[in-house]
């Protein structure tokens, strides 16, 4: 069995590596992000919350605590878990791009909104993230779809398209931050 | 005095096709006011359709 790591120290490269789970697996990323809004949380909980199955819900949240992303808060059952927010940033060749709790729950999105998953498939990780930047100007009143379509590279109506389906995330995410 | 709306892009894909609640809603809300939609040529583009249609 692997044990609990402590609350600090948590080990970084096992971190990249569930983070970059997270951003694969649409479920992995429904659940961090279902905890990082509701919790604390028990799993059957989430189980119920996201109509999961139990046995991938218990994988999940054992991969979750061993990378440090989520916490028990009573070490007594039912177990309780809590999640500290992410800000991990990536650089590479000048470009940078940060994964943070926002962009896990738009990812989390792709398993229930087809215009997210189409996205993503076309235009990548990088290219949501990009997009969840401007859906924030967009939501904001700063920018339109076609300043977006024009900077990101895409058609107006692929632009509208991927903003409106980002609204909510913005929105979501505007009011924790 | 007739009233003309101009609607953007925005609002034709936030209400989806036809089969849309959304869509059907503003239908009703444009037929109930007696109003029409005036779509630019850009938006009538940017929605897919034929750019060299008058």
């Amino acid at each position: 069995m692997a044990q609990s790591p402590p609350r600090s120290g948590n080990p970084p490269i096992q971190q990249l590596q569930t983070v970059v789970d997270l951003l694969e697996t649409p479920t992995l990323a429904r659940m961090y992000a279902h905890i990082l809004r509701d919790g604390p949380i028990t799993v059957s909980d989430i189980v119920s919350a996201l109509d999961i199955p139990q046995g991938t819900a218990y994988d999940y949240i054992q991969k979750l605590e061993a990378a440090g992303l989520v916490e028990k808060t009573q070490e007594k059952r039912p177990y309780e878990y809590d999640t500290e927010t992410i800000s991990l940033t990536l650089s590479t060749d000048g470009d940078s791009q940060t994964i943070t709790p926002a962009l896990i729950a738009a990812v989390a999105r792709r398993e229930t909104d087809e215009d997210i998953d189409v996205f993503v498939d076309r235009h990548g990780l990088d290219g949501l993230a990009t997009a969840l930047e401007y859906a924030a100007d967009y939501v904001e009143g700063t920018v339109n779809h076609r300043i977006a379509a024009r900077e990101l590279d895409l058609s107006p109506l692929e632009a509208e398209i991927i903003l409106q389906a980002l609204e909510p995330v913005v929105t979501e995410y505007a009011e924790t931050a | 005095m007739t009233t003309v709306y101009i609607a953007d892009t925005g609002v034709l894909v936030r209400c989806g096709g036809s089969d849309n609640e959304k869509f059907q809603q503003l239908r009703r809300a444009v037929r109930g006011a007696d109003v029409s939609l005036l779509l630019p040529q850009r938006v009538y583009e940017e929605l897919g359709g034929d750019s060299t249609a008058a």
